[in-house]
Formats: C-alpha cells, sequence, structure tokens
C-alpha cells in the first residue's frame, strides 16, 4: 500500500472498520508518512466538531398523539403469522420438490389408508372452511360507499375473534355520519383522548384550527377555520378563558377529550356547518328547540347546512374512563 | 432488555405494547435520521410516522432473519425514495435548506441557559453551519454519513440496509467527511491545519 492509498482509507481505518490485514498496512504507512499522520489528525478533528455539535433533537409533542391516531386507523398487525408462514413455507416447500417426490407421496397414500384418509379429510376441511368464506362475505353488510381508508379497514377488520378491531368499528360506526352538503363528507369518530374529525376533502392540511368554547346557551364545541384561523382563535381565545386550540394533523382535526367529554354529550347530536371558508362543529342537547334560532344565525352563509349523528349512535360506545 | 426482534415478535403475536417500546426506544433515532436528511423538522416527522406506520401494517413481514434496525432503515429509505418520488412528480424539489428554527432540544435549551448570550449565539451559528455543511452534500453521500455517523451503523449495516457495497459506503464516506472537513476549516469551525 502506498501513501496515496493509504489516504483514502483513513477515513475507514480512524472508524475501526477496516479488516484487520488492510488496518496494518495502513499502520504500516502511517508509521512512515507524516503526511499520512497529519491527515488522520485532520481527520479526527473533523470527526470531533461534527460530533460536538450534531446533537439529537428531540420530536415535537404532537408527534406521538398523531401516530397513535394513525396506528388506531391501520389494520390490525399480523396475528397468525404461524399460518401465513406454514402457507409460504409449504409453497416453497413444493416448489423445490422433485416430481418423483410427488409420486412417490401417491403411491404411499394408495399403500397407506390412514394417510389416504388423512389427505381427503383435509381436503374436505378445506373445502368447507372456503365455502364458510364466501358464504360469510356474501351475508356481510356493505359499509356506505365512500373511498376512505377507514372504510376499507373496516372491511378487513371484521374478524369476530378480534374484539379490539370490534371495538373500533363500533367507535366508527358510533361516531360516522355524512354531511348533507353535496361533495363534502366529513366523518367523526371516537379514539383516544377525544373525537377526531376528518377533514381531508375540505380543509388545508397546515395552519387550521380548533377552538372549543362552552358558550353557554349555544354550547359551541368546536369553530374549525382556515386560512384566518389564527385572527379568529386569538379574539375568541381573548373571549372565552375556558377556550382550547387544538391543530390538524394529517388531514384530521381531535377535539381533545376534555371537551369532547365535558360538552359533547353522549346522548346528544352532533352538527356539522359548512359556511364556506370555515366548518362548525355543533353540540347543542337543546338543538330541537333551538333549531329556528340555529338557523336564523347561519342564514348569512349561502352554503350553511348541517348533518347529525343520531342519540343512539352516541350511545352505542362506553366513554373513555368507563372503558379504561 | 428485551431486544428489538423479541419486541417485534411479541407485536406479531398481537402485543401492541410491544410496539409501543420499540416506537420509543427508535422514534429519536429515526426522526434524526430524516431530519439530518432534510433539515426541516415537519417533514422528518411526517416521515417518521411513516416509517412507524409502515412498521406496524407490515408487520408480519418481518423476520427474524434481518437485525431489526436494518429492517427498520430499510423501510425509512424507502419512505424517503417514496417522497422525493413525490416531490418530483409534483414538479417541485423539496428546498435542503434547514429552516429557521434553533433545533435544539430541552436539555440543551436548558444548559443553554447557564452560558453567557454570545456563547450561545456562537454555539447555534456552529450549528447552523454544520447543518448548511451537510445539507451542502450530495444525497446519496449524506445518507451514507447520517447513517454512519448519527445512527452509529457499522458499514455492513449501511451496506444491508441501502443495497449498495460496502467498498461504495467507504468512497462515499471519504469524499463525504473530506467535503464537510473542507466546509468547517473554511469557516473556521475546525480550525486550521
Amino acid at each position: 500500500m502506498n501513501e496515496n492509498e493509504a489516504m483514502l482509507e483513513l477515513v475507514s481505518y480512524y472508524k475501526g472498520e477496516l479488516e484487520s490485514e488492510k488496518k496494518a498496512l495502513v499502520e504500516e504507512q502511517l508509521e512512515k508518512s507524516a503526511a499520512c499522520r497529519k491527515e488522520l489528525e485532520a481527520i479526527g478533528r473533523t470527526f470531533d466538531a461534527l460530533h460536538k455539535e450534531l446533537v439529537p433533537i428531540e420530536l415535537s409533542a404532537h408527534f406521538r398523539m398523531a401516530l397513535a391516531d394513525r396506528l388506531d386507523e391501520a389494520t390490525q398487525p399480523a396475528q397468525t403469522k404461524g399460518g401465513i408462514e406454514i402457507i409460504r413455507s409449504s409453497e416453497r416447500h413444493l416448489r423445490d420438490m422433485k416430481k418423483p417426490a410427488v409420486i412417490r407421496m401417491v403411491e404411499h397414500a394408495k399403500r397407506s389408508p390412514y394417510f389416504a384418509a388423512s389427505l381427503l379429510l383435509h381436503a374436505a376441511a378445506v373445502t368447507l372452511l372456503v365455502g364458510f368464506y364466501f358464504h360469510m362475505r356474501s351475508t356481510q353488510p356493505q359499509q356506505p360507499g365512500s373511498n376512505n381508508q377507514l372504510v376499507v379497514s373496516n372491511e378487513i377488520s371484521m374478524i369476530p375473534e378480534d374484539a379490539a378491531t370490534k371495538r373500533k368499528m363500533d367507535r366508527f360506526n358510533a361516531y360516522s355520519f355524512r354531511s348533507r352538503v353535496p361533495g363534502f363528507t366529513t366523518k367523526a369518530e371516537y379514539a383516544p383522548g377525544g373525537i377526531v374529525v376528518n377533514v381531508a376533502q375540505t380543509m388545508k392540511e397546515d395552519g387550521n384550527i380548533v377552538l372549543d368554547v362552552n358558550s353557554g346557551l349555544s354550547c359551541v364545541v368546536a369553530i374549525l377555520t382556515d386560512g384566518e384561523g389564527q385572527p379568529a382563535t386569538e379574539s375568541i381565545l381573548k373571549e372565552f378563558p375556558n377556550a382550547v386550540a387544538a391543530r390538524i394533523q394529517n388531514s384530521r382535526i381531535k377535539i381533545p377529550s376534555t371537551v369532547a367529554m365535558d360538552y359533547m354529550d353522549a346522548t346528544s347530536n352532533l352538527h356539522v356547518f359548512d359556511l364556506g371558508s370555515q366548518i362548525e362543529i355543533w353540540n347543542e342537547p337543546k338543538w330541537t328547540e333551538l333549531k329556528s334560532e340555529f338557523e336564523k344565525m347561519t342564514a348569512s352563509h349561502a352554503s350553511s347546512s348541517y348533518a347529525l349523528c343520531t342519540p343512539e349512535r352516541f350511545a352505542i360506545l362506553p366513554r373513555r374512563e368507563e372503558e379504561a | 432488555m428485551t431486544s428489538d426482534a423479541d419486541l417485534m415478535m411479541q407485536f406479531q403475536k398481537g402485543e401492541r405494547e410491544a410496539f409501543e417500546k420499540l416506537v420509543m426506544r427508535h422514534q429519536v433515532g429515526i426522526f434524526n435520521f430524516f431530519y439530518r436528511l432534510v433539515g426541516n423538522r415537519e417533514l422528518a416527522e411526517d416521515q417518521t410516522q411513516e416509517v412507524f406506520f409502515r412498521l406496524y401494517t407490515h408487520a408480519e413481514s418481518y423476520t427474524n432473519s434481518a437485525k431489526f434496525t436494518t429492517y427498520m432503515y430499510r423501510i425509512a429509505k424507502n419512505c424517503w425514495i417514496d417522497h422525493m418520488r413525490r416531490v418530483k412528480r409534483r414538479g417541485r424539489m423539496q428546498s435542503l435548506d434547514k429552516e429557521t428554527e434553533n433545533g435544539l432540544n430541552l436539555y440543551d435549551n436548558l444548559s443553554a441557559q447557564t452560558e453567557e448570550p454570545h456563547e450561545n449565539l456562537e454555539r447555534e451559528d456552529k450549528r447552523n453551519m454544520i447543518d448548511e455543511a451537510l445539507a451542502s452534500l450530495p444525497e446519496e453521500q449524506r445518507v451514507v454519513f447520517v447513517l454512519s455517523e448519527i445512527q452509529g451503523m457499522k458499514y455492513a449495516e449501511i451496506s444491508e440496509t441501502l443495497d449498495i457495497p460496502v467498498g461504495t459506503i467507504k468512497s462515499r464516506m471519504h469524499v463525504a467527511v473530506s467535503r464537510l472537513r473542507e466546509y468547517l476549516t473554511r469557516h473556521g469551525i475546525t480550525g486550521k491545519e
């Protein structure tokens, strides 16, 4: 190894990434060459400076919550890996087997009545299982048409023994609703820590704000605004000392549990207004009585409309504390 | 302490707590990997979330034959590639310049309070310069450097993660370190040689 070759290996040498033979050659050069030693020192200084300043950065406080929400929506992880692995390994095994071995197996079945009977039983069991699966599939009720991933997730998660998945689906059904405003669909669902509203189709990804305000008579639970959200937030926060601001994450708005539990009563309706540039979610136990008043309030908004979740649907699920 | 592979196996059997432990163990590492690649906290968090989401939804594809971190960073690499494809498809390139945030963690901020103001500024300047130096590296070198220096991976692991030969890792590291050294020397961070 000459000096130039050694120079090229010095970073690896410094990091202890050289195999012993090469390491010995580099060390030999280091003894001989002052330039190599100088180069190694410079590399050391570079790494020292980098290590000193490249400190780990912490994640924001929102990260865990956003991740938990997203994972809640995801399909359940593989729980029967054994089965899948068995199928895979069987396939591999069968691929690897040569034809004479298959013939040998058939011959073995002919010779052994027990083996033949076992094969027949297995075939019958598989046929029954497949038939049962297709029967169950054909009798399963269809979800309302939507290209939302949650709908797909629910279809996948209809495994009867999977209690967690079933609970998730109950949650989905309980708080799923569709706005009557043409072209606008939103969903609200129960999630750990609050109620989540999906806003992917109507709101911008960033900069939207949720406010929850217990304003007495007209119990506004959340006001969701887009571009002009920040000034509105500030003024409402000043006016209502109990107001809480939240953020949009991954096209979903989470209404904090304190609000969801305290103000969004499980036996009352949830109303969603599309007011053009903003959306409002109202939770008003006396909606029927106050309907005309609300309609007057929102009359100036040409596109105002509402959607609601029935009390029965709200009543399906236990509250978070009970669940815990 | 339970190994990552064991936790993953437990998760495959349906224990969600095992997955949460994995997240706790690796979230900062994955986040820093992306942060050092892009210099943008929000994007780095999105990508970190995507990695754990894929890990969660594709848990059954993990087998104990590969080291867990290698498997996870391979997912991270794929997330990054997908992201870059999306960005390119949309016709706008992601700026690699660091955003104007100090990037200090709580510990740093607390410890920084004991320093003199000018020391604070000086330190922040240094960090910004190092971030800039990293951002100035071509992406292929930056990925290798980050995996080696920030994640502390051995060349063999990086090779397996990125699916490129160890020799290529060595040469990319060599060039990356030379460039960084030149940058830092030019800005007086490593001192005169």
